[in-house]
């Protein structure tokens, strides 16, 4: 490689600096602020220091990897750990082990917590190990002599920023255009100098210009080119990320669906105490009155229960429970509210009430950071679960916009119907029969409303006359006691569910929702939750369906219809049983809060020591055993190296083995040896301090290129030999020298 | 079949007497000395070339001195003729028949002093009996026997009144090299002797033609390693391709090369070839093979410049191939 001077290493390394930023910045939309670009920076720097360090100092790669893996675990607490108190600012084993685990499981909290997260969490471990490597590599990349070699580094950053970004990512012409240009500097500048003095042919001002006109190609080039590489290809505008597919383990099926207890809210003629009636739910402050507040939206039926479920929108890819922070990436629009929740004594569960679409969230009273830490968004389905329980007394505040709602039978509907079309086979001829001819999807579902209110009548089926309509809504109930019999009487649990299986049925999307709407003063009572449907339209909106639309509140004669004897033939499977809760949806939550609690566990147990012996562990014993393990490896791995020589399958090998393990040996000792793939082993024993190396390097040439083939026997006798003479050169130097000999990485660096 | 460690030994031994032998008169030039001598056990022809007064000639005259066999020396000058280095046929009055006259070629070492100062015309004379060992004279071939070597010198081409050896002359050449001017020490001595006006009539023969034929035997039958091989191939190839090289290491460069580094080998004591051996004679054996173009003296880039970057480019083998 040609020598190259101070001052283009130092425009190397700034423009590569500058591409490594620009691609680094890709992450703006995926954390709060700008503290990642701080970190990231820092790691930038720092891995760029510790690489123009190795090469100054001509030390091997592995150095500057060792090197920057001790840069990562001290300076990573300072950095990134702030927000957890003040002793995740020094590299004590708490934080080493924090860093350790967000470098290990951090990839996997990013990619389920919807973007943008905290910027000021734990997970900005993740752009400060980004920026530490890409400036390390890229630094260690640049001793190579191919122009673009070092580009690799951002290129490889770049790849991760995109792959842990998010799928609409803000500015992306700027960055891919200032990124394009800054590589293209790069290159052009490193192939310029590379490349020989110009002997005649065109004189300057030629050049000047041709290169100019080169320049302008290259930046008209740069924008799209680098666009598409940065990822602005895909068709449907979205670009390839990887929180795409990876799937969030959490199974929100596993909790039941609110539906099926809705006759917990229902009036009673005598007073009960489960029953939720009159009792509180939980007050809400910021909401306009009859503002519909949302506890679960119900997307799956599957012959049971109609539940919420993951993934089931067709074609959406934001319809996963998944975990968010405080500030939520979710463009509506429509009316900003901010709203303040308490929980009363009337509610409990995981679902937590919300109205529109969330923007940010703030757990305030009970348990806030586990609330925060467990907390679940589906963007899609504006439904949110906290696994670990809402609480009476529990107290949050959201901000929220309600969008556009209301739906007419005008509008175009949607065409991505999910599973629940299948599930609804059962009301084949309810769907066309109740149309009332219509051919609009839209119409047809208005006129099937319609027909439900006309013909349908209202009861709980709790007073002493109506206890033969029977709460759920599984497949049984909505067909031959509900559709299917003489008169179809139910509550809001029977006709919602069956509204928008109806729906399904004729084609447009819809979906249960459980709720209430806020009445004067804002304080949800059980008598205020309802049941209505959801309807999608073709701009991909839900819109409200009320249950007004679709339910009339006359009640039914005092006899009821013998239903006993007038079974309408269909045959309804027995309904499947309801699966057991999985366990694999609390994993990730399981895994954090083992790994916290190992953690906790870590700071708390082991160190009730006296505080002298704590700071003396903590201080002296946890840098020096990081030290001893660095060490160790490195011995490890000259016996590792040794051992494949020794045992290399060759034998001819074995004495190229044997006389590499002295010229190695010879370097560890600091002896300047001739290195490289040119040098002969006759060259490099006259540079060995030692009278026997050129014999042995004679005798070494003799085996291996000598007309008979080597002999094992011989092979052995020629390591002994060596090994003897190593031992002959470690004796004549002190023993700091020989100790430092062990450790040395020299011998690892350049062939 | 391989030569045996003690004829290797034996080999070894013969070599150092006579570049001890021809020490005497060229002094402090053993490194030249070794050169020269594998040159003649390989049955090949040597080429110095150097300023006047750096003992060129001294050296040939001692190598030819050292072996007991004929040799002559061939002053060429602008006027001499191709038959005046070939022979000639004449009429012979007294047996009415044409008989073959033969010129000084017909030696066992042959002294070419100067031969850039003859015509090309006379220089082309060599071509077929350094390549053949034979000459042809009137249809006639006349071989010139065993061993048989051509020492030429010849003064750089700057020198006024010399003529460019053709590439073909040139690679008929087993190695070229320069002697150079003696060290302190050894300039010292020449001057502390200088009443020996003829330090060449020092070197007296100490082996015969028939032991050169042995030793040349000999050296054949060094092994050379497949790797050893490839590396040479390899160089021959690169050389073909490094910057501002016209023409490359032909084949019959890389035959020479195999040769050159048998007996060096056998010189060592070995029964064996090393890339060492390659890397040592690269320059004697490559450097008067490669034709630079016209850019590269306009780039100060010379002969020796490209072998050094060749030998840089091309890794020797650190193993066997089997």
């Amino acid at each position: 490689m040609k020598d190259v001077s101070l001052r283009d290493r130092i425009i190397d390394i700034v423009l590569l600096l500058a591409v490594c930023t620009a691609a680094l910045l890709g992450l703006a939309p995926t954390f709060t602020g700008w503290s990642f670009a701080v970190v990231g920076g820092v790691g930038l720097l720092v891995g760029t220091a510790i690489g123009v360090l190795v090469t100054v100092l001509r030390w091997p790669a592995i150095a500057g990897v060792l090197i920057a893996v001790v840069a990562f675990l001290l300076l990573g607490g300072p950095l990134c750990l702030r927000s957890e108190g003040g002793d995740a600012m020094l590299p004590l084993p708490g934080t080493i082990g924090e860093l350790v685990d967000q470098s290990l499981y951090g990839w996997k909290d990013l990619l389920t917590t919807l973007p943008p997260v905290d910027g000021s969490g734990p997970l900005l471990v993740l752009p400060w190990l980004l920026g530490l490597v890409a400036g390390l590599l890229g630094t260690l990349l640049l001793r190579f002599k191919y122009a673009g070699l070092p580009l690799l580094a951002p290129l490889l950053l770049l790849v991760m920023v995109i792959l842990l970004g998010v799928r609409h990512p803000q500015s992306l012409w700027v960055q891919g255009a200032v990124l394009g240009a800054l590589a293209l500097a790069f290159l052009a500048i490193r192939a310029q100098r590379s490349s020989g003095p110009i002997r005649g042919g065109a004189g300057r001002s030629t050049r000047l210009v041709v290169g100019a006109a080169l320049l302008g190609v290259a930046g008209a080039l740069a924008v799209p080119v680098a666009t598409l590489a940065t990822g602005g290809d895909a068709a449907d505008g979205d670009r390839v990320v990887l929180r795409t597919y990876v799937e969030p383990p959490f199974d929100v099926g596993q909790y039941p669906s609110p539906l099926a207890s809705f006759r917990r809210y229902v009036k009673m003629p005598k007073p009960d105490a489960v029953n939720l009636y009159d009792k509180t739910l939980f007050t809400v402050d910021g909401l306009p009155e009859h503002t519909r507040i949302r506890f679960a939206t119900l997307d799956h039926y599957d012959g049971v229960v109609w539940g919420a479920s993951n993934d089931a929108i067709p074609g959406a890819t934001n319809d996963t429970y998944q975990r968010v922070s405080s500030t939520i990436d979710n463009p509506v629009d429509g009316k900003e509210v901010d709203v303040e929740v308490e929980i009363g004594e009337g509610y409990s569960g995981v679902w937590l009430p919300l109205a529109g679409a969330l923007q940010s969230m703030d757990f305030t009273d009970g348990d806030p950071d586990a609330k925060a830490e467990a907390f679940r968004y589906n963007l899609a389905t504006s439904t949110a679960v906290v696994p670990s329980g809402i609480h009476p007394g529990d107290r949050y505040s959201f901000s929220a916009v309600l969008p556009k709602d209301g739906v007419t039978d005008a509008d175009l509907p949607s065409g991505a119907i999910g599973d629940a079309a299948i599930a609804a086979a059962f009301l084949d001829t309810q769907a066309v029969q109740w149309s009332k001819g219509e051919s609009e999807p839209m119409k047809r579902v208005f006129a099937v409303a319609e027909h439900l209110k006309r013909e349908g009548k209202y009861s709980d089926g709790v007073l002493a006359a109506e206890k033969i309509y029977h709460a759920g809504h599984h497949v049984a109930r909505l067909s031959d006691e509900f559709v299917n019999a003489p008169i179809m009487v139910g509550n809001d649990e029977q006709y919602a569910a069956v509204m928008a299986l109806l729906a399904n049925k004729i084609g447009v999307p819809a979906r249960v929702v459980m709720g209430a709407v806020v009445p004067e003063g804002g304080e949800v009572k059980g008598s205020s939750v309802q049941a209505w449907v959801e309807l999608q339209l073709a701009d991909g909106t839900w819109r409200t369906l009320p249950t007004s639309e679709f339910m009339d509140t006359d009640r039914p004669a005092e006899q009821p219809p013998q239903t006993e004897q007038e079974m309408s033939g269909t045959v309804v499977p027995p309904p499947a049983p309801i699966p057991p809760p999985s366990t694999s949806g609390e994993q990730t939550d399981a895994e954090l809060n083992s790994r916290k609690a190992k953690r906790n566990a870590g700071d708390g147990g082991p160190w009730s020591l006296p505080a002298w012996a704590k700071a003396l562990l903590v201080y002296v014993g946890g840098p020096l055993l990081l030290v001893v393990l660095l060490l160790g490896a490195v011995v490890g791995a000259k016996l590792l190296r040794r051992r494949r020589r020794l045992s290399a399958a060759k034998v001819s090998a074995r004495f190229v083995g044997a006389w590499r393990e002295l010229v190695d040996h010879a370097r560890d000792l600091g002896q300047p040896i001739p290195m490289g793939a040119a040098i002969t082993r006759r060259e490099q024993s006259t540079a060995i301090v030692s009278p026997a190396a050129p014999q042995l390097a004679r005798i070494a040439d003799g085996y291996v290129f000598g007309p008979a083939a080597p002999d094992p026997n011989a092979a052995t006798s020629f390591w002994t030999a060596v090994d003897a003479e190593r031992r002959a050169m470690s004796s004549v130097v002190p023993r700091g020298r020989r100790l430092l000999a062990a450790v040395n990485l020299r011998s690892f660096g350049r062939r | 079949m391989t030569i045996s460690h003690e004829q290797a030994a034996w080999f070894q031994q013969t070599f150092d007497q006579m570049t001890d032998n021809i020490s005497k008169a060229v002094l402090g030039k053993r490194h030249v000395v070794r050169l020269a001598l594998t040159c003649l056990l390989s049955e090949g022809h040597f080429l110095l070339e150097d300023f006047p007064g750096t003992g060129k000639t001294m050296l040939a005259r001692a190598l030819a001195n050292t072996v007991q066999g004929s040799h002559a020396r061939i002053q060429f000058t602008p006027d001499l003729l191709p038959s005046d280095v070939t022979g000639v046929t004449v009429y012979d009055q007294h047996k009415g028949t044409f008989e073959f006259h033969a010129g000084p070629i017909f030696h066992t070492i042959v002294l070419a002093d100067e031969i850039n100062r003859a015509s090309p015309k006379t220089q082309s004379a060599l071509l077929e009996v350094m390549e053949e060992g034979r000459v042809t004279v009137d249809g006639q071939p006349h071989s010139v026997g065993r061993p048989f070597m051509v020492i030429a010198t010849q003064n750089p081409i700057e020198q006024a009144g010399t003529y460019r050896l053709p590439e073909a002359q040139l690679d008929r050449f087993l190695m070229k090299t320069s002697v150079g001017y003696p060290d302190h020490a050894a300039t010292v001595e020449l001057l502390v002797n200088a009443r020996v006006r003829d330090r060449a009539a020092l070197v007296k023969p100490i082996i015969t033609a028939e032991t050169i034929a042995q030793m040349s035997g000999l050296a054949d039958d060094v092994y050379v390693d497949p790797a050893v091989v490839g590396y040479v191939a390899e160089l021959a190839e690169e050389s073909r391709r490094q910057p501002h090289v016209k023409l490359g290491l032909s084949a019959r460069g890389c035959l020479a090369f195999i040769r050159v580094a048998k007996t060096w080998a056998a010189a060592d004591g070995r029964d064996h070839v090393v890339p060492d051996d390659i890397k040592m004679l690269a320059e004697p054996v490559l450097c008067h093979r490669l034709l630079l173009d016209a850019e590269a003296q306009f780039s100060g880039v010379s002969v020796e410049t490209v072998i050094t970057r060749l030998l840089d480019t091309v890794a020797p083998p650190t193993d066997r191939v089997a």
